[in-house]
């Protein structure tokens, strides 16, 4: 009994004083982790899934820390993470959620609008055609219909539309900017979801330069300049451009473009809230 | 030296070249590209309904650029967007042939040019090899640079083609003398006049020209694509390996198409470069040969000139291997413009899977691994493509052309070129 009692005393004793052995060690050199990669941590979801492409979240929080990554990097924490992620690494003022970004394609010259000017035989691949004289298309600064972009999405969201142009359908966007880098024409930018009147059109030619191409293109006519009532569109030569900052999205120059080059787009965007987030919601011809 | 890899064609694509160069009529309407060198367009210096003589210099540019001139005598009609046979788009202005306006003798009086490069920029002379590369800018070289070797460039750069061979036969005093001239300008040690060995003619008649061979010789290259290619010529003529990123001058050799000696030669005596020899051939033409045409006639022009038997289904400038196939016959003709083939329907054979058989190997004559490229670059695998070189291409398109899988191998490798220079790190 007594031997007991000693054996069990006696590791008890032993227990604490290398207890407190250990808190004093700890006490006078701790182990400093690093701070950002903590508060990167602490934000995502913490599930492991490696949807994101890296080990977990661990992992994440360190590519974030490095500023290898940008607010969408996590597909499980959707726009709230996003938003507050986007704070954290400094791209949107602390309180106010950054607006999504989706990905607007400058150019309408579908098969209709901008026929082909040639058969082309080679790589079916954007980035292999542009090398080419730009395969069949006539724009030389238009869509090259061969669906590198829509092939690059990763969910799916921007599809092949008939006219061979790709087709967004914003609600499943994650807004990666794959496309926008893969897209050989640059055509394809990462705009503010909440920014709806674009110019889809990318062509620096005159008017009479791009009629002959396209029947969908800006020919520079500063009709949408003229009719604006807050002064938000300016030319760039014989291409227009909306100062997002200025537009109140009243929608004057969509009214009176001729060829349709200014366009409300995004349609689902402001919606997609009210809709519910359907994936059949495809009010935008992007 | 033989250069490696390459392909022999069958003498059978050499045809026509035993027909004279024929000039063909000024045309009633030319399209003057505002080209005067690779980068950017020359300054117009023309109006819109301005009269402008034969010979007039319509464009300029700062040093790096030669000049433009106006090919007919006419008024500036319109100033356009044209694009060129590679696909880009150029500032060109239209011309439409009239009357001479000041009727007697040609009013340009500009002050003659002091240096063989001054003149080459002046008289708007481009490399007429197909690369259209500023002459006066492969002239000028850096302080302390030596030349010893000229080479005339007289191998065709492609197979079809055949107007270096009559130009050889035909304007060969010329073609010395400015030969000549641009060994005197280097002052360089030897001249010498490549001609591929099956050219037995042209062969005879340089050697007859230079009398035995003093300051200039003739050497017959063996008839193997692309022999007309820079570093593959220079390799057989000298037996020097120009390394990756070393500019021929640097090994002491500068080369030059004969076409471009031509047009030294016609410069010495006053007159700018307003037309080239253009090899038109296809099997829709009715009478295939060697051309002068003036720059600025548009393709459709010069076929409906030189006659067609049917409708061409295919429409390539330059030649079948590296030529640029058109889909709009408006495309002018430019000082790089050294053929025009209208071909008719023919097989477009779907490629089927790389049987690693190596030909293409073989065949390259830069040194490649024009498989691997093309692997890594359709399977998006681009810095590993980048890793093999693809700046090495000389898109002769010899891999292609032995390729019995019928893999797109040269688009490939320009694909792997363009995606080399612009990757960034996945974000």
């Amino acid at each position: 009994m007594e031997e007991m009692l000693t054996a069990t005393g006696g590791l008890f004793v032993l227990g604490l004083l290398l207890g407190a052995g250990l808190e004093l060690v700890n006490r006078r050199f701790p182990v400093r982790k690093e701070g950002k990669v903590d508060r990167f941590r602490a934000l995502l979801p913490g599930v492991n899934c490696g949807a994101c492409g890296t080990a977990g979240c661990d992992a994440l929080a360190a590519v974030l820390a490095r500023g290898e990554a940008g607010p969408r990097a996590c597909p499980v924490g959707g726009e709230e993470l996003a938003g507050k992620l986007a704070v954290m690494l400094g791209i949107a003022p602390a309180g106010e959620a950054a607006a999504p970004l989706l990905p607007v394609v400058r150019c309408r010259g579908g098969r209709v609008a901008s026929p082909a000017r040639g058969i082309y035989r080679g790589i079916g691949d954007c980035r292999a055609a542009v090398g080419t004289g730009g395969g069949g298309t006539a724009c030389v600064h238009g869509c090259l219909r061969l669906g590198t972009c829509w092939e690059a999405c990763p969910t799916g969201a921007l599809r092949g539309g008939g006219d061979g142009l790709p087709v967004l359908q914003a609600a499943a966007c994650t807004g990666c900017g794959i496309c926008a880098r893969v897209c050989p024409r640059n055509l394809i930018a990462m705009h503010p979801a909440d920014k709806t009147v674009q110019v889809r059109c990318l062509s620096p030619a005159t008017g009479a330069g791009v009629r002959a191409v396209c029947s969908a293109g800006c020919t520079g006519c500063r009709r949408c300049e003229k009719v604006c009532p807050v002064g938000a569109v300016g030319m760039t030569g014989f291409l227009a451009a909306i100062d997002d900052a200025r537009c109140r999205l009243c929608g004057a120059c969509v009214e009176v473009c001729p060829t349709g080059a200014v366009v409300r787009a995004f349609g689902c965007a402001a919606e997609r809230e009210r809709a519910g987030l359907s994936l059949t919601n495809q009010g935008g011809e992007a | 030296m033989r250069f490696r890899g390459g392909v022999a064609f069958p003498r059978e694509l050499k045809p026509f070249a035993d027909r004279p160069i024929t000039g063909l009529p000024e045309p009633a309407e030319v399209l003057v590209p505002l080209y005067g060198g690779p980068g950017k367009p020359c300054r117009r210096l023309v109006e819109r309904g301005e009269r402008v003589e034969e010979g007039a210099v319509i464009g300029e540019g700062d040093a790096e650029l030669a000049a433009v001139h106006a090919t007919v005598t006419g008024t500036v009609t319109r100033l356009e967007t044209c694009r060129l046979p590679a696909g880009d788009e150029w500032p060109a202005v239209r011309i439409r042939r009239g009357e001479s306006a000041a009727h007697g003798q040609e009013g340009t009086s500009r002050a003659p040019a002091a240096t063989l490069p001054d003149l080459a920029c002046q008289m708007g002379i481009l490399g007429l090899g197909g690369a259209a590369f500023p002459l006066h800018r492969k002239l000028r070289l850096p302080a302390g640079a030596q030349v010893d070797d000229v080479i005339l460039n007289g191998a065709e750069c492609e197979p079809c083609l055949s107007g270096d061979y009559r130009l050889l036969l035909e304007r060969t005093a010329e073609i010395l003398a400015g030969g000549l001239r641009i060994l005197a300008h280097f002052r360089a040690k030897r001249l010498w006049v490549g001609i591929e060995q099956d050219r037995e003619r042209a062969i005879a008649a340089v050697r007859r020209a230079t009398g035995g061979g003093r300051r200039a010789r003739v050497f017959a290259l063996p008839a193997r694509y692309p022999q007309g290619a820079e570093k593959q010529l220079v390799r057989t003529v000298l037996g020097r390996e120009i390394p990756r990123g070393v500019y021929p001058w640097q090994t002491g050799v500068s080369v030059h198409n004969v076409g471009t000696a031509l047009a030294v030669s016609r410069a010495m005596a006053g007159q700018p470069l307003l037309a080239r020899v253009v090899t038109v051939a296809g099997e829709a033409v009715r009478e295939p040969g060697n051309y002068l045409v003036k720059i600025g006639a548009s393709l459709a022009w010069v076929l409906e000139q030189v006659g067609l038997k049917e409708r061409p289904e295919k429409l390539l400038v330059g030649g079948p291997m590296m030529g640029f196939a058109q889909a709009d016959a408006n495309v002018p003709v430019t000082k790089g413009t050294t053929g025009i083939l209208a071909l008719t329907a023919g097989e477009w054979p779907q490629p089927t899977p790389c049987v690693r058989c190596s030909a293409c190997v073989e065949a390259c004559p830069a040194g490649l691994l024009p498989l691997y490229l093309e692997g890594y670059t359709l399977k998006g695998l681009f810095a590993q493509a980048a890793a093999h070189h693809p700046g090495d291409c000389i898109e002769c398109g010899a891999c292609s052309y032995v390729c019995p899988a019928h893999r797109p191998l040269v688009q490939s490798i320009r694909w792997a070129k363009r995606e080399s220079g612009r990757r960034s790190p996945v974000a």
